[in-house]
């Protein structure tokens, strides 16, 4: 009884086993099929936030795609004509700080729509010109939005732009003979593509005409499109040490420059032409690397650098100091430098480079074999496109020399770091034609050619000694002194009377140079 | 026999300071066709006799991709800046640096350099004369530059070569002085 007890207990224990056995195959079954069943299909909203990148975006599309974030939860959906338009807020880490000029506002939204299951992107950049800051492209019309929209599609490129004037919309531009394949907004909108790496010049880009949607203001008549140069954005960083959100100008780091910009902007009849504005921004860097922009610094970075080797020669860094102040008392107007008001030569270079950050102007005292004084070119940081011109005045000649010479040297060295600039700002100038035509007459010399335009300068450089002394001599002998070294060497010299090129000698030998210390006839005093 | 030897040492040493750049000859007369041209165009009529090698790092800064870019006359009809990235490959880029970096002294073989120019001893007494270094040649691009140097300025000089003949492209002025 026993043992079939035990059998039973047995058997039933094992019928048990395999029916729970067979329970659990079956809720792993169950579970397996509900799984099958439960695969949920991305929504729109996820394909299209999954498959966006601003990979394609270069340096060239003028966009920081590092400093913009899409907010995939801030979005709205319109439907254009049986097409569902789905649009995301865009925000800006690094928001430019705009000067004051006819871009008000700079602002982006993502614009995209399903074309055959895949999505279609447009950024759209808009920047308002009235002081209205815009988040959205469907309220443009509605919100009398004025300014220029611009759409690009995901390999950076222009795809389409538009002039808005309170609401209006004006008709864009096209590539002549381009066809044009975008879907909506543009066919109800009187949008055109643009493709602005092949849009050389207003004769190869047109306008198109309306295709008869509403809502198109008349582009015609009241002026034109222009495609305009941007200056890129400057960004000044600042090692923010004590974490007290300004820059202080001994914490200023470097600075940045982003690329030059091209753009299409409508330009009225009326106007003379477009004038870029250029954002300057000024950006703090913590101690943990993260950036934030800080405001104006006070004190912006010192361009015109006196180098350490200055404070054994104090008296040359005065004189550096000096040279920058303006000529109030004796207005001067000189024909080729274009120089107005209180400037003089010397200022104006100097607040040039003051005020330049790409082109930096330094000033030390050093060793120089044969020469006062020397300029040279340094591309410091060249992917960064800056330079310094070093002006370096020679140890012995600062020891020979009278002061009224070393302001002269000073002058001289940093006009010839002036010419430079001018001539790398504007190759195409009648300017740099001059310097070109002493170029190809010297064997492509550039210090000949330089001293040789420098010539022309001979009186500037006398004005401008002339307020750096507070006119206590003659102008004539301040004039003399305009010419110094390789100028001297000069065809132009040559051509001189006898009388003035003894003069210009004389005055030269008698303040001293780094070959012999000056002399009794001397009129400056020695700089101690 | 001791004597045959001393001889035959004179007799090749001779031969040594006859060959003026101890390179190749095929080099060697590309290198003489690019400082001759360089001495015409610059119109130099003296030259220090050895190359050199600047100690400066100026030179070096400028020959990076983006210093050729920074600052610099084109010589040519077409007066706008040229970008020096789509003229050359980064391979080309490093082959120019490369060639400075390892600049070498030789000694100018006077037969082989343009009649009326002067090889010299030192620059120092001559305001006209000029030092210069090997030239350094981009392979089949057709472009080679010598850096030079007066009393009084510095600059780097490239040359193109169009139609067999070089003819000057760009200038970069590197340092200029009183």
């Amino acid at each position: 009884m026993k043992k079939h007890s035990f059998l039973k207990f047995t058997l039933s224990f094992f019928v048990l086993l395999v029916f729970f056995y067979s329970c659990e195959k079956e809720e792993a079954a169950e579970l397996e099929i509900t799984q099958e069943t439960e695969v949920v299909q991305p929504t729109e909203q996820e394909i299209i936030s999954s498959k966006f990148s601003l990979d394609g975006f270069d340096e060239s599309s003028g966009i920081a795609k590092n400093s913009l974030k899409i907010l995939w939860n801030e979005h709205k959906k319109v439907t254009l004509e049986e097409r569902e338009w789905h649009e995301y807020k865009v925000v800006e880490s690094v928001k430019i700080d705009l000067e004051k000029g006819e871009i008000t506002d700079i602002a982006y939204s993502l614009l995209a729509t399903m074309i055959d299951d895949n999505p279609a992107y447009w950024l759209l950049r808009m920047d308002s010109r009235n002081g209205e800051a815009y988040s959205s492209y469907f309220d443009l019309e509605k919100g009398g939005f004025t300014g220029m929209i611009y759409l690009y599609n995901l390999k950076g490129e222009m795809s389409m732009v538009r002039y808005y004037q309170k609401g209006n919309g004006f008709h864009g531009i096209t590539k002549v003979g381009n066809p044009v394949a975008l879907p909506a907004p543009s066919a109800s909108r009187c949008d055109f593509k643009v493709t602005s790496s092949n849009c050389a010049g207003t004769s190869d880009c047109g306008l198109l005409q309306s295709t008869g949607g509403s809502g198109c203001g008349n582009g015609g008549g009241k002026g034109g499109y222009r495609r305009v140069r941007i200056p890129g954005d400057i960004i000044d960083r600042y090692n923010d040490h004590n974490n007290d959100g300004k820059g202080q100008p001994n914490e200023y780091s470097h600075t940045i420059f982003m690329p030059d910009r091209y753009k299409w902007v409508w330009v009225s009849n009326t106007s003379s032409g477009h004038v870029p504005q250029r954002g300057q921004q000024y950006q703090g860097i913590r101690s943990d690397g993260s950036i934030r922009n800080i405001p104006r610094p006070s004190v912006s970075p010192d361009r015109v650098i006196k180098h350490p080797s200055l404070i054994k020669y104090p008296c040359v860094g005065r004189i550096v100091g000096e040279l920058a102040r303006g000529d109030f008392k004796r207005l001067r107007l000189n024909k080729l430098g274009q120089l107005e008001g209180g400037k003089h030569l010397s200022k104006t270079i100097l607040d040039l480079f003051q005020n330049n950050s790409k082109y930096h102007l330094s000033i030390k005292v050093g060793t120089l074999s044969n020469a006062n004084g020397s300029t040279k070119i340094v591309r410091n940081t060249p992917s960064k496109g800056q330079i310094t011109f070093e002006i370096t005045l020679d140890k012995r000649f600062v020891q020979n020399g009278t002061k009224l010479v070393i302001a002269r040297t000073l002058i001289h060295e940093s006009l010839h770091a002036y010419l430079s600039y001018q001539y790398q700002n504007m190759s195409t100038s009648s300017f740099s034609s001059l310097l070109r035509h002493y170029l190809s007459q010297n064997g492509y010399n550039n210090n000949a050619a330089q001293h040789r335009l420098m010539t022309e300068y001979g009186d500037a450089i006398g004005h401008s000694l002339s307020v750096w002394d507070n006119n206590k001599l003659s102008m004539q002998y301040y004039k003399d002194l305009g010419w110094s070294g390789d100028m001297l060497q000069t065809r132009e010299f040559n051509k001189l009377s006898t009388s003035r090129k003894t003069a210009i000698r004389n005055a030269n030998i008698a303040e001293g140079s780094a070959a012999q210390s000056a002399t009794n006839k001397a009129k400056g005093k020695k700089c101690k | 026999m001791k004597y045959n030897f001393l001889i035959s040492l004179f007799v090749l040493s001779l031969l040594g300071c006859k060959s003026g750049f101890d390179v190749s000859h095929e080099k060697s007369e590309i290198d003489y066709q690019v400082i001759n041209a360089f001495t015409s165009l610059r119109k130099i009529n003296a030259l220090k006799k050895d190359t050199f090698k600047p100690n400066d790092s100026l030179l070096l800064k400028l020959v990076e991709s983006d210093g050729l870019n920074l600052f610099h006359y084109n010589l040519t009809e077409n007066r706008k800046n040229i970008d020096f990235k789509e003229l050359f490959s980064e391979q080309d880029f490093n082959l120019i640096k490369k060639g400075f970096e390892q600049l070498e002294i030789r000694k100018l073989d006077k037969k082989k350099m343009l009649k009326g120019v002067r090889a010299i001893k030192k620059i120092d007494d001559d305001r006209e004369a000029r030092m210069i270094t090997t030239p350094v040649i981009v392979p089949d691009k057709n472009y080679a530059f010598i850096y030079s140097e007066s009393l009084s300025d510095g600059d780097l000089f490239c040359m193109k070569k169009e139609n067999g003949k070089w003819i000057p492209f760009v200038s970069f002025p590197l340092w200029t002085s009183d």
